[in-house]
C-alpha cells in the first residue's frame, strides 16, 4: 500500500500537497460518497489530498486546531489516554478524522439526504 | 528701750495717751482726742507707791510652750518605778511633706553627682567645686565646654582672680562662641600664670563631663567641599530575544517524563553500540513498516465509520427492528433483508459454505467454489466478512481450487481449515495475513481422492495436538493431526455399504463404497458422529472402531446435504437432502419423527440456537423456510423468497449465535443477511410457579412435550405426565 502511495504522487505545480489518487481506498470510497480525503502530518501540514489546494488548506487550518484541542481534553484528564477518532456531523456531510501520533487522516463524506 | 516700753505699756493700761506720745508731732488730732479723756482708775487696782511704780520689771519672751505637760511619768520596767518621761520638744509639726529634692551639699547629692557623670543639666556647684572646675579647665581638659561654667564662674568667683579680664570676657562670652573660645584660651593662658600662685586642693572627683542641652551646648560643624557628580552611561548591544509561547498541560509533562524514562532505559540497556548504516536502514524500514500498519488500521476503521453512515438505516434495523405486524399474524413470521455481502472477484462463484466464527459473533466465513462438476474455476476463495463492514471482506484467502467447505476452530479463532474441490485440505492462520497456508496436504496418499464435502475441527488430542476430520465423496472419513510441519492423516472409516456386495471384475466380491456428503459430530460425545452419504443413508459411527456402524438410518433417496444436531437435545437431529425432504430424527429410532416436503432440493438445514423447535432450510427455488414445531407441526411458519426464482439458487444457510439473523448464500456469490421477525423466535415463558427456570430447561421441556405427542411409544410404556405447561 505504501508503495502504491509513493508511486502515484503527481505534483500539480504546487509546493505542498500532492494529488492523491494512489491508494485503492480512494476509488473505493468514492463510490460510497466519501470523495474528499486529506492526509496531514502531526503538525497539521497537509501531505496528500484529493481536493483542491485552497480547500485543503481551509480544511487543514480549521481541523488541526480542533484535533489539538480534543487531544488536550482527553490527555489532560488522563495523560496515558489519547484521542483516536473525531467525527463531526453536519446536515449534509460528515467529517471523519483518524488521529494518530504520526499523521491525521481526514475523510469527508456526503450523507444521504434524509427525509424528516 | 525696754523699760521705756514697759512704762508705756503700763501707762497704756491706765492712760490711753501713750500712743499719742509715742507718735510724735504728727498725731496732734490724736493727742487732742486722747487728752479729752480723763484718767479712769478702776476701783480694785493696786495702790502702789511711786517707788514701786518706778521699779523695772523685766519681761521676757520665751519660746517655752506653757501648755506642755512637764510631769508625764512612765513606768520604767528596769528600775521598777515610775520615772519622768522626757519632755516633748517645743516644735509642733504643722505640715509634713516628703519631697524629692536634695540639698546640693548633702551626702546623697554628692554621691549622685559622682555617680552619674552624664547629668544633662548643670548643677549649681558649691563654691569649692567652682574653684575646682576652674582648676581643671586650667589644666586643659576641656576647651569649649567649660566655657559656660566659666561664665558662671566668672560671675561667682571672688574678685581676687584676674578681675577685669574676666568681666570683659563675660561680656564677650555672652556675645559669641568663637570669641569666647579665644577668650577662654586667653583666660586659660592668663590663669596658667596664676596657677602657681593660687592652687586650692582639688578633690578627687573624677572627670566631670559637660552635658549638652540647648542652654549650654554649642555645635560646630564644617562642610567639606563636595565633589560634583557626573553620570556616565554605556549600553551594550542587547542579547537577541525571541518570543516563546507554549501550552503546558498535564500530558506534556507526562510525555516528557516518558521520554526521559525511555532515554534512561536505552542508556542503561544499550552499552556502546554504534549503529551501522545497515542497522539504520533496518530501523528505518521497520519504522516504515510500523507506520504502514498503523495507516492500514486507521483506514480500516475509517472505512467502517463511512460504511456505518452509508448503511445507517440498515444498521439500525439489524439491531432494533421488530416487525410490529407480527402481533397480528399469529403463527407466521417474516424475514427482513438486511445487507448483501459480496466480493467482486467471486461474482460468478457459488457460495459453498457459511460458517460463523465461534468467538466473534459478527465475523462469518463464506466459501466460494463451484458445485458444478463441469464448470470448475481455477480459483477458490474464502472470505471472512464482518457485519461491521458490509462493503468488503475483512480477510480474503485465495486458493487455486474451489473451496468446498471450511471450519473455524472454536478455541483458536484464527485457525481456519479449508477443504478443496480437488481433495486437498489446507490450514490458514488469519493473523499472519492470508497469503500462504500454514499446512497443506500434499502427495497422493495425503489427500482425498474426491472433493472434500465437509470438514470439522475435532477436540484437541490428549497431547494437545489440534486435529480435524474431513469427509469426501471417495467414501473416506479422514482424521488429520497438525504435526510440526505436516499433516498426519489417518482414515477413521471407510463408508462401505453394508450388505451390498457387488461382483468385481475378476470374480471377487467388492464392497461398494459410497461417498460421504456431510458429517456431524455429536455435541457431547465426541467419539460419535453421523455421516450422510450420497445414496441417502445416514450412518452413525464411532471414531473408535472403523468397521461397524452404530446405526444406519435409511434417510433419503438422494445425497444427504446436511445433518444438524438439536442444540438442546442431542438425541434429535435433522437432515436434508436433494430429494426435497427435510426429516427430523431421534437417535436410535429408525423412523423419522417429522418429515417435511419443501418443493425443491433442500440445500441446507440448521437448528436455531435459541429455540429447541425452530429450524430453517433453504431450497434451490430461492426460498427460505422456517419451521417452528411447537407452533405448527406440519407447515412452515415462514416461507420467503430471497432471490429471484429462476436466476438464482440458495445454497447455504447459517444462524447467528447471538443475534436473531441468518445469512443465506446463493449461486451468484452473494450472501444475504435476513433478520428474523419476532414470531420466528418465540421464547418460552416460565410458568408462574417456577420463574427461576432458564431457557435451556424450558426449551427441553417444550421439546419433550412435543415429542411425546409424536413418538410412538414402545409397547407397554405409558406417556409420562409433563409437569410444565408450555406457552406459545
Amino acid at each position: 500500500m505504501a508503495d502504491k502511495r509513493r508511486q502515484s504522487v503527481k505534483q500539480r505545480g504546487s509546493i505542498f500537497t500532492a494529488v492523491y489518487e494512489g491508494d485503492s481506498f480512494v476509488q473505493h470510497f468514492e463510490k460510497r460518497g466519501a470523495r474528499e480525503i486529506i492526509i496531514m502530518d502531526a503538525t497539521g501540514k497537509p501531505l496528500r489530498s484529493t481536493v483542491s489546494q485552497r480547500r485543503t488548506f481551509v480544511y487543514a487550518a480549521q481541523l488541526h486546531p480542533l484535533a489539538k484541542m480534543a487531544r488536550n481534553v482527553v490527555r489532560d484528564l488522563d495523560p496515558a489516554n489519547d484521542v483516536t477518532f473525531l467525527r463531526i456531523r453536519s446536515e449534509t456531510h460528515e467529517v471523519h478524522m483518524s488521529l494518530n501520533p504520526e499523521f491525521i487522516v481526514v475523510v469527508i463524506q456526503k450523507l444521504k439526504a434524509r427525509k424528516r | 528701750m525696754q523699760s521705756a516700753k514697759a512704762k508705756e505699756n503700763k501707762k497704756k493700761n491706765r492712760q490711753s495717751k501713750a500712743k499719742g506720745e509715742g507718735g510724735g508731732g504728727d498725731a496732734d488730732d490724736f493727742d487732742a482726742w486722747m487728752k479729752s479723756r480723763q484718767l479712769v482708775k478702776p476701783d480694785d487696782q493696786l495702790d502702789l507707791t511711786d517707788a514701786e511704780l518706778a521699779e523695772e520689771v523685766t519681761k521676757v519672751l520665751t519660746p517655752t510652750n506653757t501648755n506642755v505637760l512637764r510631769n508625764l511619768v512612765v513606768y520604767n520596767f528596769k528600775l521598777g518605778e515610775f520615772v519622768l518621761a522626757p519632755i516633748p520638744g517645743n516644735t509642733v509639726t504643722l505640715i509634713s511633706f516628703p519631697g524629692n529634692s536634695l540639698h546640693v551639699d548633702s551626702e546623697e547629692a554628692r554621691f549622685q553627682v559622682e555617680e552619674c557623670e552624664e547629668i544633662g543639666y548643670p548643677l549649681p556647684m558649691p563654691n569649692y567645686a567652682v574653684v575646682e572646675q576652674r582648676e581643671t579647665v586650667m589644666e586643659g581638659e576641656e576647651e569649649g565646654e567649660g566655657e559656660d561654667d566659666e561664665k558662671d564662674d566668672a560671675g561667682a568667683k571672688p574678685a581676687a582672680d584676674a578681675g577685669e579680664e574676666e568681666e570683659a570676657e563675660e561680656e564677650e562670652d555672652e556675645e559669641g562662641k568663637t570669641e569666647g573660645e579665644q577668650a577662654t584660651e586667653g583666660e586659660a593662658a592668663g590663669e596658667d600664670d596664676e596657677q602657681t600662685g593660687a592652687r586650692p586642693v582639688v578633690p578627687a572627683s573624677g572627670k566631670k563631663k559637660k552635658l549638652i542641652n540647648q542652654f549650654n551646648y554649642c555645635e560646630r560643624a564644617t562642610l567639606t567641599y563636595v565633589n560634583p557628580r557626573r553620570n556616565v552611561d554605556t549600553q551594550t548591544i542587547p542579547p537577541p530575544r525571541s518570543q516563546f509561547g507554549a501550552n503546558v498541560l498535564q500530558w506534556t509533562i507526562y510525555d516528557s517524563y516518558n521520554e526521559d524514562y525511555a532515554e534512561q532505559q536505552k542508556a542503561g540497556a544499550a552499552a556502546a553500540r554504534r549503529p551501522t548504516a545497515k542497522q539504520n536502514f533496518k530501523k528505518k524500514t521497520a519504522y516504515a513498516e510500523q507506520l504502514n500498519r498503523k495507516y492500514m488500521r486507521c483506514w480500516q476503521i475509517l472505512e467502517r465509520m463511512i460504511n456505518q453512515n452509508i448503511f445507517d438505516d440498515i444498521g439500525n434495523d439489524y439491531r432494533y427492528w421488530e416487525d410490529p405486524a407480527d402481533e397480528y399474524r399469529d403463527g407466521e413470521g417474516n424475514l427482513l433483508p438486511l445487507w448483501k455481502f459480496q466480493y467482486e472477484k467471486t461474482k460468478k462463484m457459488n457460495v459453498t459454505e457459511l460458517t460463523f466464527n465461534p468467538s466473534y459473533y459478527d465475523l462469518f466465513a463464506v466459501c466460494y467454489g463451484s458445485h458444478d462438476f463441469l464448470k470448475q474455476h481455477n480459483e477458490g476463495y474464502l472470505c471472512l466478512f464482518t457485519v461491521k463492514n458490509p462493503a468488503y471482506p475483512d480477510y480474503i484467502i485465495q486458493t487455486d481450487c474451489g473451496v468446498m467447505c471450511c471450519d473455524i476452530h472454536p478455541s483458536y479463532p484464527f485457525l481456519v481449515v479449508l477443504g478443496l474441490y480437488d481433495g486437498n485440505v489446507c490450514v490458514y492462520d488469519l493473523r499472519d495475513g492470508c497469503k500462504a497456508p500454514m499446512y497443506v496436504s500434499r502427495g497422493v496418499k495425503c489427500k482425498h481422492a474426491e472433493c472434500v464435502w465437509q470438514i470439522k475441527w475435532g477436540p484437541d488430542m490428549a497431547d494437545g495436538e489440534i486435529n480435524f476430520y474431513s469427509v469426501s465423496s471417495d467414501g473416506c472419513v479422514f482424521s488429520w493431526i497438525l504435526m510440526q510441519n505436516k499433516l498426519w492423516v489417518t482414515t477413521i472409516i471407510t463408508l462401505y455399504i453394508e450388505n451390498d456386495i457387488a461382483d468385481g471384475p475378476d470374480g471377487t466380491k467388492v464392497l461398494l463404497r459410497t461417498g460421504g456428503s456431510c458429517v456431524q459430530f455429536h455435541p457431547t460425545n465426541t467419539t460419535v458422529f453421523l455421516v450422510g452419504t450420497e445414496i441417502g443413508l445416514i450412518y452413525k459411527c464411532s471414531t473408535l472402531f472403523s468397521s461397524k456402524y452404530l446405526m444406519t438410518y435409511d434417510a433419503h433417496n438422494m445425497s444427504v446435504y446436511r445433518i444438524d444436531y438439536n442444540r438442546f437435545d442431542s438425541n434429535i437431529f435433522v437432515s436434508c437432502s436433494g430429494d426435497w425432504r427435510v426429516k427430523v430424527w431421534e437417535d436410535m429410532r429408525p423412523d423419522p419423527l417429522f418429515i417435511f416436503d419443501l418443493g425443491s432440493a433442500v440445500g441446507d438445514v440448521k437448528w436455531a440456537p435459541y429455540s429447541s423447535t425452530v429450524f430453517a432450510a433453504v431450497t434451490t427455488e430461492g426460498k427460505v423456510h422456517v419451521f417452528d414445531l411447537n407452533v405448527n407441526k406440519y407447515q412452515p411458519i415462514c416461507v420467503q423468497a430471497v432471490v429471484p426464482k429462476r436466476k438464482n439458487k440458495l445454497t447455504r444457510l447459517a444462524f447467528n449465535e447471538k443475534l436473531p439473523f441468518i445469512i443465506v448464500g446463493d449461486e451468484k456469490g452473494v450472501t444475504t443477511s435476513l433478520k428474523l421477525s419476532p414470531n420466528l423466535r418465540l421464547m418460552v415463558k416460565p410458568p408462574k410457579k417456577q420463574l427461576y427456570l432458564d431457557q435451556l430447561t424450558l426449551q427441553n421441556a417444550k421439546l419433550e412435550k412435543l415429542l411425546s405427542l409424536v413418538r410412538e411409544l414402545p409397547e407397554g410404556a405409558q406417556a409420562p405426565d409433563a409437569a410444565t405447561t408450555v406457552n406459545t
